[in-house]
């Protein structure tokens, strides 16, 4: 499903600049779109219409997907760089948003850095004619960007989690929702890291991990002659990862509920509507498949969420269970205690 | 094995559009002009430029073909006194300038006015336009905050920080100058005022609106991936009464190379270096629909013609003194 081609000279660095590889980096946050319920098509599209000139993008199977144009946001400042080194990037942040299902929203802020020309800044007009992409000015290596960018944001570089964040907000805060949220969530941030790699030869494997402060971050080397189709597979992996801690940050709380009626009452709108919405890899390209296929070998995802399914089966059926044997019983009986 | 499954919805995409090699505009008037301009000494000194040897010189594609050049004028009745008893009729103007500019030897293609990019059939092009603005960042714009705008200005760099603001410590500030982003040794530094009047009820300034005039002339234009102002012909001898009434664009002459180019040349009167000069620091901060912009770097690279891929690159001008 991956869209054709992108336009322009994406990652082709201009002349007499080092031939080094770019690197890709990005920030998706996944959060629960602050409504009552799934939202349909029309308002999905209403909400996500944050640039006129292109439409809003959807597609409708396995599952609906809604995608917003790219929003593009000029920057000028330090790039991550692990040792400290001052490296200064210019160019433009794109961020596009999307919604899952009508209900899961996500925004993806990324650039792609690659080698800039040495000499004085340019025309703004020719950092705007490759949206996404940041040109690094002067010497900087791949590596030290990556660590960088791994590591504690100091002030003044680069910070693509605020830009994704404020845009996010843009999206909750749309007209038509009306902030009525069903369930308690949390607002997940996966980083995402994709370096270049070649068509022929199969790159190392991803690697994902989740951070002490709940960063997620993804590690892949791919090649980026179609950035639009590795994003999409980063926010597939967010979306996921979203629902694996909304779920299982819902059950490891059940404990805590009072009574069996209450313990339905808080997984009934997960069940409702977040159960459906597991589809991994359902909106990732088929030359990227294999990274799904890794992340299944390990961590595990549809491992643990199977094991959290099944846990809400086990509750309800121990509800409907109780509910029958209760209905069962002649009126004026007492049922002996200790049963179910 | 998989099945390639596809929807069309997801696909990104924008429309076609015809597309000349050089889009001549031979003038920007305002309805009030005609009465006191001579029209054949406007169009004998615009004409030598305008020639088509001359031209097609920018078209840069070895001259192996018959190049495609259409021209236009815009008659600004945006800026004008609006509904003045001195404003003259779409019918008393467009017919003594297209005859004019045939006594001089040079045809118009197209006409356009200027108050249908803010309130033409297509919506408010210059709305659509503001929306596709991402201002030049100075340094230290790393994503934190939101960008620093002043709402209705754009400027090419940083401004002179408030001058005469007591500091905490007591004192005036001292003055500090202002800079351009992207200078050489020297800055020249430019703030340009796109509308002006409360944000309900703006009033566009001439800059903004030759800015919309040159992108739709690049024809790299588009809400949610469709054309928009497209070329109407009209019956001269049939015109409206009123200016609204009139498309936005209307073909007067028969089968003209397209409305929009590759490139622009604008022969204009010297009065407009400074708008053109603005029009130039706004171009540079339009991103533009990057499927337009990038099917007519494609659509040229075709013919064998090497496009620039900064809109303002694709400019041309000729400033003639009164």
């Amino acid at each position: 499903m991956s869209p054709s081609a992108p336009p322009g000279p994406a990652d082709s660095p201009r002349a007499g600049a080092a031939q080094e590889s770019p690197i890709l980096l990005g920030d998706v946050c996944t959060a629960l779109l602050r409504h009552s319920r799934a939202v349909g098509e029309p308002i999905a599209e209403e909400i996500l219409d944050l640039a006129p000139a292109l439409p809003v993008r959807s597609i409708a199977r396995p599952l609906r997907r809604t995608m917003s144009p790219d929003v593009v946001e000029g920057i000028h400042c330090r790039l991550p760089s692990g040792s400290g080194r001052r490296v200064e990037g210019i160019g433009t942040v794109a961020s596009r948003a999307t919604l899952t299902g009508g209900r899961i929203a996500q925004v993806a802020s990324r650039v792609l850095v690659v080698a800039g020309a040495q000499g004085p800044r340019q025309g703004w007009s020719s950092y705007l004619a490759s949206p996404g992409r940041v040109e690094r000015i002067g010497r900087g290596r791949s590596d030290d960007l990556v660590a960088g960018f791994l590591g504690p944001r100091p002030s003044g570089v680069l910070d693509l989690d605020a830009v994704a964040g404020r845009l996010l907000d843009r999206v909750q805060a749309a007209g038509p929702l009306d902030g009525a949220v069903p369930l308690r969530t949390i607002r997940t941030r996966l980083r995402f890291v994709v370096s270049a790699g070649s068509q022929q030869l199969p790159g190392p494997p991803p690697r994902f991990s989740v951070n002490e402060n709940g960063v997620r971050t993804l590690l892949l080397t791919t090649p980026l002659d179609d950035p639009d189709s590795v994003v999409a597979l980063c926010e597939d992996v967010a979306v996921h990862d979203w629902l694996l801690t909304t779920l299982q940050r819902l059950v490891d709380g059940l404990d805590e509920a009072p009574s069996r009626v209450d313990r339905i009452q808080r997984l009934a709108p997960a069940i409702e509507q977040l159960l459906h919405l597991w589809m991994p890899g359902a909106h990732t390209g088929i030359t990227l498949a294999w990274v799904w296929a890794a992340l299944e070998g390990r961590p595990g995802f549809s491992r643990q969420w199977s094991s959290i399914v099944a846990r809400i089966r086990n509750e309800l059926d121990l509800s409907v269970l109780r509910a029958l044997s209760r209905s069962d019983l002649p009126a004026g009986v007492h049922r002996p205690a200790g049963e179910l | 094995m998989s099945a390639i499954y596809e929807e069309s919805a997801v696909l990104e995409s924008t429309s076609e559009v015809p597309l000349a090699h050089v889009s001549v505009e031979l003038g920007h008037l305002y309805p009030e002009d005609l009465l006191s301009t001579d029209l054949d000494r406007f169009f004998a000194r615009v004409a030598p430029w305008a020639r088509r040897e001359r031209v097609a010189a920018l078209v840069e594609d070895g001259g192996e073909r018959r190049p495609r050049i259409s021209t236009c004028l815009l008659v600004d009745d945006y800026s004008g006194p609006a509904a003045s008893s001195r404003r003259r009729t779409p019918a008393a103007v467009i017919g003594p300038l297209v005859d004019a500019a045939s006594r001089a030897g040079v045809t118009i293609d197209y006409l356009a006015r200027e108050s249908g990019l803010v309130d033409g059939t297509d919506g408010s092009l210059a709305e659509l336009v503001e929306a596709q603005l991402v201002a030049d960042p100075p340094f230290g714009a790393d994503g934190s905050r939101p960008p620093v705008t002043e709402t209705g200005w754009l400027t090419n760099g940083q401004r002179s920080p408030a001058s005469g603001v007591r500091q905490a410590m007591g004192g005036r500030s001292r003055w500090s100058p202002p800079a351009e982003n992207a200078r050489h040794l020297h800055s020249i530094f430019l703030d340009v005022e796109l509308w002006s009047g409360s944000a309900e009820k703006r009033v566009w300034s001439c800059s903004y609106l030759a800015a919309v005039w040159q992108l739709a002339r690049l024809g790299v234009l588009r809400r949610r991936g469709a054309r928009v102002l497209e070329a109407r012909p009209v019956d001269l001898a049939d015109l409206p009464g009123d200016w609204a009434e009139l498309p936005t664009v209307v073909q007067v002459s028969r089968n003209p190379a397209p409305f929009s180019a590759y490139r622009t040349l604008s022969v204009l009167d010297s009065r407009f270096l400074p708008v053109e000069n603005a029009v130039r620091t706004i171009l540079s901060q339009v991103s533009p629909d990057p499927w337009a912009a990038a099917q007519t770097v494609r659509r040229a690279a075709a013919e064998g013609i090497g496009l620039p891929a900064e809109l303002p690159e694709r400019l041309s001008y000729v400033l003639l003194g009164p």
